[in-house]
């Protein structure tokens, strides 16, 4: 189902969207998003019409419209520029970039030009990370910036031109015996026809074929497939956790919220090989018994969402979406659903409540998703990236995909790179591949004249590596074992000159605007340490600041709804234990 | 399960919270509350919990009781974690006790008190929120002091399904406040305040009143509907503020809530009638009691003129007015009963007119003001709280006798001269001629308007509620308990006492002499329970009907 609706009136929109969902209120996002594209922004009048429109109260509609920063509560510019500051595009420049946007537009974030033209807004991870610095024009991105390029394309933009887009592809590596990568380099691999020449749904026809439900579960066990999100739960044991009783609706849910700082594995999936993750998502459906899929997609995948609905309008006409696909009696439906902006919709809770048209807050558990997810349903999120594996496990089986990588971190990975190495990227390696050969191999080393100083190994929630611990295997037992975690295989990489209390704030304030709210600790432990940070770099550390910042990181630690907590305590901790001096040099 | 070491059972279906209520440990929260659906957000409740060998720290409000479950309430880490999870409320709260109307009950302060006592640590700036805004009728908000436990949020979202409150916005900066340009006025808004378990939401009507410290209370039932919502009264009897409204009634006689002795009226939890609940029809409707135009001694008509006389004097001058006017003629009198009475009282009215003078003319159907509805929340579709009462004792006419549909065609064609009318205003259900017409007027009223005066030939004034104690039957048939909170006002009496007296007056005692001895005779008559004591009703009530089923098997 496309998401571009032509119908004129709202109400007309409305009903169209309501039977993607089972409840109405869950068909708000994406009314929002047809209001704002009507008026611009999202009016206390327009609040009171979709509320009436969805038999919702205008309270809900507002909880939603005030929390995700990708809705607009007052107009925007013309071209509404969305620039990323989080620590990937700040390595490579990005604020003097936003000093120089503030300079040309002459406006300051969140407001508008005289002439109605611009707007700019300070944006977290656009997870695009290897393509840093980058920036998204309404919805076009533009990535590798230079002063120049920006100068340019407010030029064009100015005199009424389309700018010129050359953003180079994301740099990856064509590679032996690839899993997930088979497609990166191929012209129009998103095309269904190229891409079933390449063998796409010959393992959807063995699934419904040749397989009972039960037996994909026991081949994507045995393969030791682990999720990929972050987590690094086993699929098919996720799996096996749904009720087996065939008169339940159950869900599949694809993760494609993508907004780990650091991370930009899932967007190559979308956007250049969208029938593999299609294709992966059918037969986990048909092994857990899922009758419908709901794709959420993070809202600054534009593009990347365009392609994904086109690929699954192919494939509902080519038959493998839909009732009784292939002959085989299954029947799959495909719902995608826009994101907006918050990086907690990426937890698989509060993504479900998003999808459900509710405030991205993630729920407390029990109940587990495997019992109550989406409408409160037996629901599966799987990563973009996980469901991607499995079109190749199908087919090959077991002992092919456990070929590459190591008992237990069988495969490959796809690792993101960005920060300050040479070649910037995103590249498929087996599980177990050196960080080190990573780095200084196929990433080309660091900048000219700089030395490498610290490493984060999964996204930018996981501890610190400093560049004397970087002779470590990248699979989840070895960065375990190192006081790391492999994350979701976003390596960011820091040069001597980076200061490392100054990329804690960076990283804090990203935590500290993403926090739901939900739940005490985080809400005001994570603040509060971001304002420590943001004291001491600014001159005015004070003694004690350290321990309390270690004090309150610990008691977020674990304490908290969901592990977002966590997340925004692991780099204060780590940075902490690893580069005190440079905090303890900041306290008079 | 174990709970720090001991063994305990409990029923499936609550959680750890819950089960350590039972054994009397209080586990600290916030955002738990037994009537809605668990938030599991503040992160207060916390306790260690060893399940499979395994230990953590987890939410008690969402681990449910299991077999085997082991809970620590004590350690070390629960205690750190507490401390930890109040330092984070406090973090960003700001430094109001001294003004706020909650300190004293308030689950922060008291928490803090008992297991943070930290100096604070926090020296970054504090957030700014709403301050002090009015958000509806009777409620005041107040965005920094709130925790964002949501209580009210749920209550409005699943109780009322009113949803005029949200938490908007998002992370730190997030806050709670009414959607923008809406009001919170629904009948149920003023349960948010006890729901707050801060000062974030207070009650416009008793802001500023009184520290909480000064109140005492008593439980009661709400008498303004049939449902009879359990209340708790707080009241302030201190000496100093009765001096001051007694001179203010006596001389302004103008509204005198500062000297009052009903400060509030709180819920009572009672899953069987109100869980934790009532509307505001029954929260804000204490003001007769303390209202300045309490009648506060009898009134008797003299040469033409109301003139204040002593009880005893007006209770046989209306004693031998209803005498001499039914004489010959039971006839000529109507008694008129307000639902409003309890048990006791009326069933002296029925013992004394029905039963020993035989009269026909009793009836408690008072018009329903045509403002009054129901819901389907709480409001029943009866504004008295003791019709059920009234049916069981029999206030109705007798075949042949006048109910109060007759009574103007009554009056009118001179067949009825005599009316006594108790806590009802008989403009209520009497035309004016009718009362211009009439030969005695009696009434025992809680206040005479003084419109009604011209019409009064006798008043005596009658304890208002939460002056006496009493019983009411419910519309489900659960008979509950009013207690005295303080004593009435100037001479004013419980009907029942009144009637004890009349009784004597009129030569037909009813040979009873306090209101142990009313309770046990109408209980008795009407319950048919001769073992219901006035305790095994307790705060919560009895079904009648239950009770009576058991004592007969
Ligand atoms: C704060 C937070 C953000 C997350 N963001 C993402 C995300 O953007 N994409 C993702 O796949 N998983 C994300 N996760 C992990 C998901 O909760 C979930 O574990 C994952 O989608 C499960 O898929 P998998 O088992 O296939 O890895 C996030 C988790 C947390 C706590
Ligand atoms: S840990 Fe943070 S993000 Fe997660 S629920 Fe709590 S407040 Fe929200
Ligand atoms: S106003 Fe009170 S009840 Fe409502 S969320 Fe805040 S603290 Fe909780
Ligand atoms: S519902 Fe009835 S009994 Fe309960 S508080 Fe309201 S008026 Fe009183
Ligand atoms: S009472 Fe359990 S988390 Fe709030």
């Amino acid at each position: 189902m496309s998401d571009t609706i032509t119908t004129s009136s709202l109400a007309g929109v409305a009903e169209k969207l309501k039977p993607r969902y089972e409840t109405s209120k869950a068909a708000m996002m994406p009314l929002l998003y047809e209001v704002q594209a009507r008026d611009g922004y999202i009016s206390p009048e327009a609040e009171t019409e979709i509320a009436e429109l969805l038999g919702v109260s205008p309270t809900e509609v507002h909880e939603s419209v005030s929390f995700y920063p990708l809705l607009f509560e007052k107009p925007v510019g013309k071209y509404h520029i969305q620039f990323c500051h989080n620590i990937s595009c700040s390595l490579v420049g990005a604020e003097p970039l936003i000093e120089l946007l503030r300079k040309e537009l002459g406006v300051g974030p969140g407001e508008v030009t005289e002439d109605g033209l611009f707007s700019y807004q300070r944006a977290e991870c656009l997870g695009c990370c290897a393509d840093a610095p980058v920036m998204l024009v309404n919805e076009e991105l533009f990535g590798k910036l230079t002063e120049e390029k920006i100068r340019n394309i407010i030029e064009q933009l100015r005199a009424g031109k389309k700018p010129k887009n050359d953003t180079p592809l994301t740099e990856t590596d064509e590679i032996e015996d690839p899993v997930l990568s088979v497609n990166f380099m191929v012209p129009n691999g998103a095309n269904i026809k190229v891409a079933e020449q390449r063998g796409a749904y010959t393992a959807l026809r063995k699934a419904l074929k040749e397989m009972e439900p039960q037996k994909i579960i026991e081949e994507v066990k045995s393969a030791g497939l682990r999720g990929m999100g972050g987590a690094g739960f086993p699929a098919g044991l996720k799996w096996s956790f749904v009720p087996k009783d065939p008169t339940l609706t159950k869900y599949l849910c694809v993760n494609c919220d993508e907004s780990e700082p650091g991370t930009c594995k899932d967007r190559e999936i979308m956007r250049r090989d969208p029938h593999r993750l299609i294709e992966g998502a059918i037969i986990a459906c048909r092994a857990f018994g899922a009758e419908k899929a709901y794709v959420y997609i993070r809202r600054e995948f534009y593009h990347e969402k365009k392609v994904f609905d086109k690929a699954i309008e192919e494939a509902r006409k080519a038959g493998y979406i839909g009732d009784n696909i292939l002959d085989s009696g299954f029947s799959i439906d495909f719902v995608t659903h826009p994101g907006a902006g918050a990086y907690i919709c990426g937890e698989e809770t509060g993504l479900i409540n998003s999808i459900e048209g509710k405030k991205g807050w993630p729920r407390i558990k029990p109940p587990f998703p495997a019992l109550q997810g989406i409408f409160d349903k037996p629901t599966v999120v799987n990563n973009v990236e996980t469901l991607s594996n499995i079109p190749y496990i199908i087919n090959n089986g077991i002992d092919a995909y456990r070929r590459r990588g190591t008992e237990k971190s069988p495969g490959t990975k796809l690792f993101g790179v960005s920060g300050q190495v040479k070649r910037p990227g995103i590249f498929e390696l087996p599980m177990g591949f050196s960080l080190r050969e990573l780095i200084y191999g196929i990433c080309g080393g660091m900048r000219e004249g700089h030395l490498l100083k610290a490493v984060i190994p999964g996204g930018c929630s996981v501890p610190v590596l400093t560049a004397d611990e970087i002779d470590v295997a990248l699979d989840f037992e070895s960065l375990e074992e190192g006081g790391t975690s492999l994350g979701s295989g976003g390596i960011i990489v820091m040069d001597d000159s980076v200061s490392m209390p100054w990329a804690l704030e960076i990283l804090e304030r990203f935590y500290a605007h993403e926090s739901c709210g939900q739940c005490t600790p985080c809400r005001e432990g994570v603040m509060w340490m971001y304002k420590i940070l943001q004291r001491m770099n600014n001159g005015r550390g004070r003694k004690g600041d350290i321990e309390l910042l270690i004090d309150i990181a610990n008691n977020i630690e674990g304490q908290t709804v969901c592990p977002l907590g966590a997340a925004a305590a692991w780099p204060v901790q780590a940075m902490l234990k690893k580069f005190r001096g440079e905090f303890e040099e900041l306290i008079q | 399960m174990k709970i720090n070491g001991e063994e305990h059972e409990f029923p499936d279906g609550i959680n750890v919270l819950q089960a350590c209520e039972r054994i009397g440990i209080d586990i600290p929260h916030f955002c738990y509350h037994p009537a809605l659906r668990v938030a599991g957000s503040c992160r207060m409740c916390k306790v260690e919990v060893i399940q499979g060998g395994r230990k953590r720290i987890d939410i008690s409000c969402n681990v449910p009781v299991q077999d085997g479950l082991e809970i620590i309430t004590d350690s070390p880490a629960v205690k750190t974690a507490r401390k930890m999870t109040l330092e984070f409320e406090l973090a960003n709260h700001p430094l109001d006790c001294p003004v706020c109307d909650v300190a004293g009950e308030c689950n922060l302060q008291n928490y803090y008190m008992e297991y943070g006592l930290h100096d604070s640590r926090m020296n970054e700036s504090k957030h700014t929120k709403h301050k002090a805004t009015g958000i509806g009728r009777s409620i005041v908000h107040d965005g920094e002091r709130c925790v964002l436990c949501s209580r009210c949020v749920r209550f409005l979202s699943d109780v009322t399904k009113t949803r005029e409150l949200g938490i908007f916005g998002m992370g730190s900066k997030e806050e709670l406040t009414v959607y923008p340009g809406a009001s919170l006025d629904n009948d149920y808004a003023g349960n948010v305040v006890d729901l707050c378990p801060v000062g974030a939401l207070t009650d416009k009507d008793f802001r500023f009143k009184r520290r909480s410290w000064f109140l005492s209370h008593t439980s009661s039932i709400c008498q303004l509907c049939s449902r009879g919502c359990n209340v708790r009264i707080d009241y302030d009897v201190n000496p100093y503020h009765e001096h001051k409204r007694n001179i203010q009634m006596r001389t302004h006689r103008t509204e005198t809530t500062e000297y009052a002795r009903i400060q509030r009226i709180k819920p009572r939890h009672n899953e069987q009638v109100n869980d934790y609940w009532m509307c505001d029809h029954g929260r804000y409707g204490y003001r007769p009691t303390d209202s300045a135009d309490r009648l506060l001694h009898p009134l008797l008509r003299e040469d033409g003129e109301l003139k204040q006389v002593k009880t005893s004097v007006a209770i046989k001058q209306a004693a031998t007015a209803i005498l001499s006017a039914i004489g010959r003629n039971p006839d000529k009198a109507a008694i008129i009963v307000s639902p409003l009475l309890t048990n006791e009282e009326l069933f002296t009215v029925h013992r004394l007119f029905r039963e020993k003078l035989n009269l026909p003319n009793l009836d408690h159907k008072l018009p329903i003001d045509s403002d009054w509805y129901g819901d389907n929340i709480l409001r029943t579709p009866d504004p008295f709280p003791n019709r059920t009462g009234c049916e069981w004792i029999g206030l109705h006419p007798l075949p042949k006798g006048a109910g109060i549909a007759d009574l103007d065609d009554a009056i009118a064609g001179g067949k009825i001269n005599t009316l006594l009318s108790i806590l009802a205003d008989p403009r209520d259900y009497l035309k004016e001629a009718s009362l211009k017409k009439l030969k005695n007027r009696f009434y025992i009223l809680r206040n005479l308007p003084d419109e009604l005066k011209a019409y009064t030939d006798i008043a005596l004034p009658a304890a208002a509620w939460g002056e006496y104690k009493g019983t009411f039957t419910n519309f489900s048939g659960r008979i509950q308990r009013l207690n005295q909170a303080f004593k009435p006002l100037g001479e004013a009496r419980p009907v029942w006492s009144i009637m004890l007296d009349l009784s004597i007056l009129m030569k037909k005692t009813l040979s009873l002499k306090n209101f142990d001895d009313v309770f046990r005779a109408q209980r008795n008559k009407v319950h048919l329970l001769s073992e219901l004591e006035w305790d095994d009703i307790g705060d919560t009530g009895v079904m009648a009907l239950e009770k009576h089923v058991e004592a007969v098997a």
